[in-house]
């Protein structure tokens, strides 16, 4: 018998943003679009008739959520009542007993993982499945990877791990992928933000929702079936905007003009309305063009549109006038040759500026 | 080093155009748009390229040659040491290639071509910015003496600290000020950065007050969690008390069972009875009743509609007996006088008819012994004589002789003329044919009037023809005539004959007696006849009277044909009369005897109606219940009457039940207790449990009471603050907002940092080198009179007379010419200075335009002065510069252009 399933994992209800350059507008109307991708997963399970729902760790972010939101999580939980919503917590929604989680009175079809020092075994008799989970505390615990690596499982059952964790790295929840791969006919994972495929059966879901420019590609929720060792998913996206990186390289030959074209045409005008994008901006420019002016201008044609500072500012007129030191400018520029420093960049593009213009000016 | 040559090649409105200047002093003279700026444009486009007009737009285009496809030159430089150079430069290509000639030796043509890509740092050792504030010296402006030496003022100030006349340090540092003071500081409140400080002080509070806030929800989900642990050992201890009491019930609920359980036995036989009963009983008791009481209301209705119909019968009757009296024959056009008039007069004529039949009779009866047939023979026979007599009279009148001799004469007469006539008639014609036969022999012409006598003769022989004719038919008449004589002679006889024979047969012996006897027959015929007459007219009365009582008899006749009788009788008419007697009554009892029979048809036909209306009901009842009829409808009911007994029992018993185990169901009850086996009512005190768990329960309730204000405590709580992750970012705003600028001032800071430590190394190394070098060449230009251009630390310039080295003259006290010559000291010495002292040369572009003459000779006599040392030379438009120096006996170079 095939199981309907939903996978998803780091939803950080309730985040603090912390990109810079998001306007307060934007963080809030990006936490409401977090909300939305959840309502979405809710609307999903109801309408699939999935049968079980796992949330793989950090659903919510438990610093900032409140009593009033988790208690609304709990009411959406309710409305799919004929679906088993499994949850874990992660790092950044830890179990303690100083955590919210523990107050709420959730719905009769919402197993919350509490058990932090042992692997917990929740047996669905009518499906034969058996889940095994673990939830995240705040306290350190080397001894963890080895709690998942002593599960024995029943071989006559479905067995699914769903645990927030990691595969690379030493961390205290680096588990090793080839320990877990064989015991389990599916382990949803979650604490990796961006959708991985670690083996067939070993799935990160990534966040429904990206939250920062290290999250690119897809997003959305995993939705697929699951029977004795035979998983079947796939990705749904319903990411409602992407973080894109672009990169540019510039030359100190370039103009105002093509600087801006290079910007504006740099990725395909639906994306650039909708998602969030970066340009890296690396190369040299020359000192005779403003960037600032050049950035203000970009926005114009991006939903939003940062800019990652990476080039070098160049005299156009880049010439060694050896021991010719008769101008102020000239000291003014030798004063900061090779000086990579990003304040130092900027000190000396603004006393040019100034130079320049009390040159032009008088 | 001076400029030797310039060859245009093609630059500008010049093509090969070749230009040879001095060492010392060159005057170029061209009215303007000669080509004077193109010279010095090309000088500095060979040296630095095409540099920017004041429109910031390249010079290349606007010297490109429009007639020549070529776009470049060469200039030739030569060197104090006898080197010489030449730049070659491709303005279209963008080539330079400069070469030297090591020998001042005119027969070595050998030249070296030398890897210089910039020639004008070559020569001069400075770039295009220097070249332009030193070396090239374009108009200078005609300012008052106070604006020349403030101009003059803030450049060697520039100088000084930035090493360039245009750049003020003083304004630089300023700006860079105002993007501090644009952000101010934190602790300033009215100042951007001041303001982002407060707001974020603000924020702390706020977000110290979410965090605690949260501690507070904390705090209260806690205590809402105790609570719900209250509740749940609340249910547990409830749980136990209803358990006992469950138990007890159960212990209870056994004895019941076992108590009600025969009883339920018994029920359940009866429920089994009554089952059966209920398959053939299956009809309605009401219904039962209600047909036998429809039973009973038929009946009495069936009786009601007898008397209706038995009624309705008589009035029938009566009314066909009413119907059938002949006074309802009687219509309005019915007048019983007329009919009795009829009568009267009917029978008035019955009594004159038999009158007049024995009256008639008499009268027949009186000339019955009168032969009127004899008397008619008799006359018939004296007719018949006198018929006879007639006869012979008419015949003899055809046996008259005078028509006979008429017509002999008559006959005789004609054939005479015919003769005659014909005689004539020859003549004529003779006569006429010999006329003519004279006239044809003779030939004379009035002899054919001969002929003439052929027309009497033609006229002649026709009526002799005709004559002719009537003769032959008298002729005939006569023979005719002859033979009808005979005829009537024998008639006449014959007729006589037969006159004597009827006389004879007349019983009479003459005529004449038969005349008298005729007369006396005719009088007795008359009087018979004119008594016939009488009795005729008798006749012709009773046939009148006879019609008229035929009459009277049809008009009676159709007025007893109304009342169906036939004879016309005294019985009847009286029969009549009485019948019209009593026609009123008559109708008025018909029409109440109508109204009657009306009222009991309409009662019987709601009789009828109501009856089929029940009957209808019975049946409707009967089949209703499957029953065929009424009679076994009686049955069931009987069988009924035993289930109603059974049904009393199993009230009965269910009341007794329902005393043992009230209104719990003993199904339930069995099923319940199925399993205690053993069971012991021993008495617990269930009030005291109901009571525990009654103030259990309000306990809960009041918990209850106290998780929903918990609910609302927390809701007002966090309804009151911020999100947390709302305050925070907006913390990280402000923050960023506040690094932002901090490290734009912190940005203005280092390069103002820079700047000044740059002004302060150029103030120590070059303000002193550069005010040596001016006052070397403002001694020298001035001939020794002033020994040094002196600065103090507040950059206040002064000038020193050498005759006078204690005075410090301000420059505001110089004259314009003096202030020229430190002017053009400070070009020279900072020209100096950058080229290494080189005698690199000067070159003036209409820089004297505006000069008065006095001012003008002043400048030639520096310029002179000058030359001695390098090159000068200088574009002019005016031939006043050529002429000054003449004047002066300066020599120089004059180029016209």
């Amino acid at each position: 018998m095939k199981l309907k399933f939903i996978h998803t994992s780091d939803l950080h209800l309730g985040k603090k943003f912390n990109i810079k350059n998001f306007s307060l507008k934007e963080r809030e109307k990006r936490r409401q679009e977090i909300w939305d991708a959840f309502d979405e997963i809710i609307r999903t399970a109801r309408n699939e008739k999935t049968e079980y729902l796992f949330i793989a760790g950090d659903m919510t972010e438990g610093e900032y959520i409140n009593f009033k939101s988790l208690n609304k999580i709990a009411r959406k939980f309710k409305s799919i009542e004929d679906t088993n919503v499994v949850i874990v917590c992660g790092k950044s929604d830890p179990y303690s007993i100083n955590s919210l989680y523990e107050y709420i009175d959730w719905p009769d079809n919402v197993y919350f993982i509490k058990s932090i020092e042992s692997v917990e075994k929740l047996y669905f008799p009518k499906d034969n499945l058996c889940i095994h989970a673990l939830s995240w505390d705040n306290l350190k615990n080397s001894e963890r990877p080895q709690l998942i690596y002593d599960i024995s499982v029943d071989e006559n059952k479905i067995n699914v791990l769903l645990l927030n964790c990691e595969l690379e790295g030493e961390t205290d929840f680096t588990i090793n992928v080839d320990l877990v791969k064989n015991k389990f006919d599916y382990c949803a994972l979650g604490g990796k933000h961006n959708f991985h495929s670690a083996r067939n059966n070993v799935v990160y879901c990534g966040t429904p929702e990206p939250l920062n420019f290290d999250e690119m590609d897809e997003h959305g929720f995993i939705m697929g079936t699951i029977e004795k060792r035979n998983p079947e998913y796939k990705l749904v996206p319903i990411a409602k905007r992407r973080f894109t990186t672009r990169d540019i390289n510039l030359d100190v030959s370039y103009s105002f003009n093509k600087i801006l074209d290079l910007i504006k045409f740099s990725g395909d005008t639906f994306s650039n309305i909708k998602d969030y994008v970066k340009i890296n901006l690396t190369g040299t420019v020359s000192t005779d063009i403003s960037m600032e002016e050049v950035e203000n201008e970009a926005k114009q044609f991006f939903y939003y549109i940062e800019f990652e500072e990476n080039y070098s500012y160049k005299n156009a007129e880049d010439k060694n006038y050896d021991s010719n030191d008769y101008n102020i400018i000239e000291s003014f520029k030798l004063q900061f040759e090779n000086h990579q420093d990003k304040m130092e960049q900027q000190a000396f593009k603004l006393g040019l500026e100034v130079l320049r213009k009390e040159k032009v000016v008088k | 080093m001076y400029i030797n040559k310039l060859h245009l090649r093609a630059f500008g409105k010049f093509s090969s155009k070749r230009m040879y200047f001095g060492s010392k002093f060159n005057i170029i003279y061209g009215e303007n748009e000669a080509g004077k700026s193109t010279i010095h444009n090309f000088i500095e486009a060979i040296l630095y390229g095409f540099g920017e007009d004041e429109n910031g737009i390249s010079k290349y285009n606007k010297y490109k040659p429009w007639d020549n496809s070529l776009y470049k030159g060469t200039l030739g430089m030569s060197m104090r040491n006898g080197e010489k150079y030449v730049v070659s430069k491709d303005f279209l290509l963008g080539t330079i290639q400069v070469f030297k000639k090591e020998s001042s030796d005119r027969s070595d043509p050998e030249m070296v071509e030398e890897d210089i890509p910039s020639p004008g740092d070559f020569f001069f050792n400075m770039n295009r910015t220097s070249f332009r504030n030193t070396v090239s010296v374009r108009q200078l402006g005609n300012k008052t003496e106070q604006e020349l030496a403030n101009e003059l003022k803030n450049k060697i100030i520039n100088l000084s600290s930035t090493r360039d006349q245009n750049i003020s340090i003083e304004r630089i540092f300023s700006t860079l000020n105002s993007i501090k003071e644009e952000a101010g500081s934190e602790d300033n409140g009215k100042t951007l950065l001041g303001q982002y400080s407060l707001r974020l002080s603000e924020l702390k509070d706020a977000r110290e007050n979410s965090v605690n806030a949260g501690r507070q929800v904390m705090f209260l989900a806690m205590e809402k969690r105790k609570l719900k642990n209250k509740i749940s050992e609340l249910d547990m201890r409830m749980a136990e008390l209803k358990k006992h009491l469950s138990d007890h019930e159960l212990s209870i609920a056994k004895e019941k069972f076992l108590k009600a359980e025969p009883v339920k036995m018994e029920l359940d036989e009866i429920d089994k009875k009554l089952l059966e009963f209920n398959h053939s009983l299956n009809y309605s008791k009401e219904d039962f009743k209600e047909a036998l009481s429809l039973e009973k209301i038929l009946e009495n209705m069936v009786g009601q509609r007898d008397t209706l119909v038995q009624e309705k019968e008589k009035i029938d009757s009566r009314l066909a007996e009413l119907g059938r009296d002949i006074s309802n024959f009687m219509d309005n056009s019915f007048s019983i006088e007329k009919l009795n008039e009829d009568y009267s007069n009917y029978k008035l004529t019955i009594e004159k008819i038999t009158d007049m039949k024995s009256k008639i009779h008499m009268g027949y009866e009186s000339i019955k012994s009168i032969d009127l047939d004899g008397i008619n023979k008799f006359a018939e026979y004296y007719d018949s004589v006198a018929e006879i007599n007639r006869k012979i009279g008419i015949a003899n009148v055809f046996l008259d002789e005078k028509d006979y001799e008429a017509m002999k004469k008559f006959g005789k007469s004609q054939g005479i003329q015919s003769f005659f006539a014909v005689i004539f008639g020859i003549a004529f014609l003779g006569a006429g044919a010999y006329s003519c036969y004279f006239g044809y022999t003779t030939n004379v012409l009035e002899y054919y009037y001969g002929a003439g006598a052929v027309v009497p003769a033609v006229i002649l022989l026709v009526s002799s023809s005709r004559k002719s004719a009537r003769a032959k038919s008298a002729k005939k008449e006569i023979e005719s005539m002859e033979c009808s004589h005979t005829d009537y002679k024998l008639t006449v006889d014959q007729l006589e004959n037969q006159k004597n024979e009827i006389v004879k047969n007349s019983g009479c012996d003459s005529l004449d007696v038969m005349s008298d006897l005729y007369k006396k027959k005719c009088t007795e015929k008359n009087i018979v006849e004119e008594k016939l007459n009488l009795l005729k007219f008798d006749e012709d009365e009773l046939k009148q009277t006879e019609e008229e009582n035929a009459a009277l008899s049809r008009t009676l006749h159709e007025t007893l044909k109304i009342f169906a009788i036939d004879e016309i009788s005294q019985e009847n008419i009286k029969e009549i009369n009485e019948a019209y007697a009593r026609k009123n009554q008559v109708r008025e009892e018909a029409s109440t005897l109508k109204i009657s029979l009306e009222q009991n048809t309409q009662s019987l036909a709601k009789v009828e109606k109501e009856l089929s209306f029940e009957q209808r009901r019975l049946e409707m009842i009967l089949s209703a219940n499957g029953i065929a009829d009424l009679e076994n409808f009686k049955e069931t009911a009987a069988k009924y009457e035993q289930y109603e007994e059974l049904v009393k029992r199993k009230e009965y018993l269910d009341n007794i039940l329902a005393s043992i185990i009230g209104k719990e169901d003993f199904s339930a009850l069995k099923e319940k207790t199925k399993n205690v086996m053993f069971y012991e009512t021993k008495a617990i005190d269930e009030q005291k449990c109901q009571l525990d768990i009654f103030r259990m329960n309000e306990e809960k309730s009041r918990i209850a009471e106290n998780i929903d204000n918990i609910h609302k405590e927390i809701e007002d709580i966090e309804s009151g603050t911020r999100n947390l992750a709302e305050i925070e970012e907006e913390m990280d705003f402000y923050e960023d907002k506040i690094n932002t600028f901090k490290n734009k001032i912190k940005i203005a800071e280092m390069a103002a940092e820079k700047i000044t430590k740059i002004a302060d190394s150029i103030k120590g190394d070059f303000m002193p080198l550069l005010k040596k070098s001016i006052s070397d060449n403002f001694y020298y230009l001035t001939g020794g009179k002033y020994s040094e251009v002196s600065f103090d630390e507040n950059m206040n310039i002064t000038v020193v007379e050498e005759d006078n080295k204690s005075r410090n003259i301000e420059l505001e006290s110089l004259s314009g010419g003096t202030l020229d010559q430190i002017y053009l000291s400070l070009r020279v010495g900072l020209s100096n200075i950058l080229s290494g002292n080189q005698d690199i040369p000067l070159i003036f572009d209409d820089s004297f335009v505006q000069y008065d003459t006095r001012r003008l000779k002043k400048s030639i006599e520096m310029l002179a002065r000058e030359s001695e040392r390098r090159q000068v030379i200088l574009f002019t438009c005016q031939e006043r510069e050529a002429e000054t120096a003449k004047q002066l006996n300066v020599k120089f170079n004059y180029i016209k252009l």
